[in-house]
């Protein structure tokens, strides 16, 4: 195995990268079904993630292979192979409405009454770089992504709470019915990907004890501010939420010094359009490394990236780009094609698969208290301790 | 090797030459650059509802460049349409340039526009991304763009004049009420459907009567702009009174007393002024310490609204009292006159319930109240709520010490 993130960077990657896409769209569309009850249907599935995610990094106390080492090692080398390209695909996938949600964003916020899709089109020159660096970069740039996230969601919590006013959740779960909040944790379920994503930083980090938790809390923690943010949110526009799209850029507006000084707050806000943008190449990368490891060519060669690495990269942005301008004026076609039909992609990977590590890790032999050790095929680790 | 690096050397700096190219595009917005010769800024909207549909009237604000050595002017225009929205895109085809609605800090409703329902009238600046929600609402008598046509005193825009009748000063002093367009909506988007917003009276400086409208005329002219001054027919803007909508119609005109403990119940106030007549002699008390706020109990399933207020009273003028006389503690306000200042403010309450209940327009937002804490009994009474509302008043004023 190669430790390609430290512990820090995981939990960091957990915190900051698996909040910042569910800040924009996910708000409006939950108080579209559930109104002022929107907290509950991500509560629900906030709570099916953390156990996943808590499954997957306690599974990494058991060994310290990676995912597709463990499928290797119990079903062989092709299903391990299908596997990679299945993940690629879907973190792929699971980059479409998140890049739409961006196009809309960066040409509603920042380019006032332009809506072209050129405006966008400088993303893909970042993303092909950043998706071709693997997990590595990924890490290190979460470490600046999370602390400017949080002083920025900061800044931004302060100036609204002024105007929120809680009283406009009320009455509780007393109007929004079970189909409602099931279409709502529907609609929402291209957000979450978490699962899945922990499954992918499995095995590459060098697991000390408690480290488990520590991931699990920083997931957790990320989800309650989510949760946060969407009770702030309702409370601060109630009726008028289901068309308040870009939730976090007009979430402060009300604060009475910016009639005075200005948009200030749109600083706060492009430091999180920064990060949302990292979390949005984010799943570029995990799907360049699964292609990578599909192919079984190496990521990275020291610092550069490898041509195959680079190959991956261009192909899946030129993907994504020829997606985006086939649906450039359908963003709700697509919203609608995740909602209805590709939503149980969503459970497959990053609810159903990330428990089975354990089914795996059984598979490999390890027993109960045993660690399974090894790396990805080529290069073996620590022998088995169990 | 060497070959290799000068290679990578020379694709690492095409890719970062090629980076800033894009981000260069990227805040340059593709180099489309505004020429503020052929631009214009709209501060404020006044919207009338004509037999075709919509007359609105666009303050906007000239962006002069400093190197001109011109000064700040403005101009007003009058676009028609069937909507909203198309009387807006008329002014463009009018003016040239597109207006940006993005500081609109004030839109004013014509008389007319009660005839129609408010949100409808309203609709285009809550599907706008462009237009703030936190700009002001406010409705006024008679035409809009002859209000906003009006100079006030200071030769400036009419539109800031008129914001500043309703500053947050006035609000903090109970005077006049501030509503924007998310309060607006949710307002009336609440299970009380109802709303309020300032209802703008303007009157000369100089006579202190009303004065007609002397403004740009028709569809597409312009006018206003300039620093020029005249005495005779400066404006001045007040904000004393509210209009009322129930279920997006037009309910009436509060009276300042009624606007006044509207203001009490539904803003923050901080310094109230209340004059109160005790034995015949007149009291001018300043009220601070302000909480003031309505809250819903059912009791045998009948709504009371119990209406709360509390304050620290002082006065600040008395016609029997003079400071000036050596009286020691002449701030102290007298127990019979504490009791006549509540009673005044209790009046103005009794006046508003009176006016709400008549009207059908629940401004102290009852049935909403009603929704969020007793959902069982709001399924019950839901739409009838104003009719079986019983009213307590839990008024305190003490004396500062």
């Amino acid at each position: 195995m190669t430790d390609q993130l430290c512990t820090r960077q995981v939990c960091f990657i957990m915190a900051a990268y698996t909040a910042a896409g569910k800040l924009l769209m996910m708000p409006a569309e939950l108080s579209y079904y559930c109104g002022g009850d929107l907290w509950l249907p991500a509560l629900i599935v906030y709570v099916l993630q953390v156990a996943a995610v808590w499954a997957v990094a306690f599974a990494c106390s058991k060994t310290d292979k990676t995912f597709f080492a463990l499928i290797e090692g119990v079903l062989g080398k092709a299903a391990s192979k299908v596997l990679c390209w299945l993940f690629a695909l879907f973190f792929a996938l699971a980059a479409v409405l998140p890049m739409f949600s961006q196009k809309l964003f960066v040409q509603a916020i920042f380019y006032d009454t332009i809506p072209a899709l050129i405006t966008f089109l400088p993303f893909f020159v970042f993303s092909v770089y950043a998706g071709a660096k693997g997990l590595k970069n990924a890490g290190r740039v979460a470490d600046i992504a999370l602390p400017l996230m949080g002083i920025s969601l900061i800044v931004l919590f302060a100036m609204s709470v002024g105007e929120a006013n809680v009283g406009w959740l009320l009455p509780v779960l007393r109007t929004t019915s079970a189909s409602s909040v099931f279409s709502g944790a529907r609609f929402s379920l291209y957000n979450f990907t978490d699962g899945a994503m922990m499954l992918m930083l499995m095995g590459r980090f060098r697991y000390k004890k408690g480290d488990s938790l520590k991931i699990t809390l920083s997931y957790a923690l990320s989800a309650l501010v989510v949760l946060l943010f969407l009770v702030l949110f309702y409370s601060i526009f109630s009726v008028l939420s289901p068309d308040q799209y870009f939730a976090i850029s007009k979430m402060a507006i009300f604060f009475s010094a910016l009639s005075i000084v200005g948009r200030v707050d749109l600083i706060a806000v492009y430091a999180v359009e920064i990060c949302m943008l990292f979390a949005l190449a984010f799943y570029i990368q995990l799907s360049v490394t699964c292609v990578c490891g599909a192919l079984g060519k190496e990521q990275s060669k020291g610092r550069s990236a490898s041509p195959a690495s680079a190959v991956a990269s261009v192909a899946i942005n030129a993907v994504l780009l020829a997606v985006l301008i086939a649906f450039n004026n359908s963003y709700l076609v697509v919203q609608e094609a995740f909602g209805r039909f590709l939503w149980i992609v969503f459970v497959l990977f990053a609810f159903v698969l990330p428990p089975l590590v354990w089914a795996l890790k059984r598979g490999m032999g390890g027993g109960a208290n045993g660690k399974v050790s090894g790396g990805t095929g080529k290069k073996a680790g620590r022998p088995p301790s169990g | 090797m060497q070959k290799k690096s000068r290679l990578q050397a020379a694709a690492r700096a095409a890719y970062i030459l090629l980076i800033a190219a894009m981000l260069f595009l990227f805040f340059t917005t593709d180099f489309g650059l505004v020429d503020i010769h052929k631009t214009s800024i709209v501060v404020a909207v006044g919207i009338d509802v004509t037999e075709e549909g919509y007359d609105v009237t666009a303050q906007a604000a000239i962006p002069t460049p400093a190197q001109g050595g011109g000064s700040a002017s403005y101009t007003q225009v009058t676009g028609s349409g069937a909507t909203v929205a198309e009387a807006i895109a008329d002014i463009n085809a009018k003016t040239g340039f597109y207006p940006k609605l993005v500081f609109c800090n004030l839109v004013v409703l014509g008389e007319s526009c009660g005839q129609r329902d408010l949100l409808t009238v309203l609709d285009y600046f809550y599907r706008n991304d462009y237009v703030p929600l936190t700009a002001l609402v406010a409705m006024c008598g008679g035409s809009a763009q002859e209000l906003l046509g009006q100079k006030p005193a200071d030769g400036g825009m009419s539109s800031s004049a008129i914001q500043r009748a309703m500053s947050d000063e006035l609000k903090n002093s109970a005077i006049a009420s501030t509503v924007n367009l998310k309060l607006l909506a949710q307002d009336a988007g609440s299970p009380s459907n109802a709303a309020y917003m300032p209802y703008v009276e303007y009157g000369s400086g100089a006579s202190g009567g009303t004065t007609t409208a002397s403004a740009s005329g028709g569809s597409g002219s312009s006018g206003g702009g300039g620093s020029s001054k005249s005495a005779e027919s400066a404006a001045e803007f007040t904000c004393k009174r509210c209009a009322a909508f129930a279920g997006g119609a037009f309910a009436g005109v509060l009276t300042e007393e009624q606007t006044f403990a509207l203001n009490l119940i539904r803003s923050n106030i901080r310094h109230a002024v209340v004059n109160a007549v005790c034995n015949g002699e007149n009291f001018t008390v300043g009220l601070k310490n302000n909480s003031g706020g309505a809250s819903l109990e059912v009791q045998s399933g009948v709504p009371v609204l119990k209406l709360s207020y509390s304050a620290l009273a002082n006065v600040q003028s008395s016609s029997s009292r003079p400071a000036a006389e050596g009286s020691a503690n002449s701030h102290l306000v007298p127990d019979e006159v504490l009791l006549s200042v509540a009673q005044t403010v209790r009046d103005r309450m009794d006046s508003l319930f009176d006016f709400c209940k008549g009207s059908g327009c629940d401004l102290f937002g009852a049935e909403r109240m009603l929704y969020m804490y007793y959902y069982d009994d709001y399924l019950n009474i839901k739409g009838s709520v104003l009719p079986a509302l019983k009213v307590e008043y839990d008024i305190k004023i003490d004396s500062v010490r």
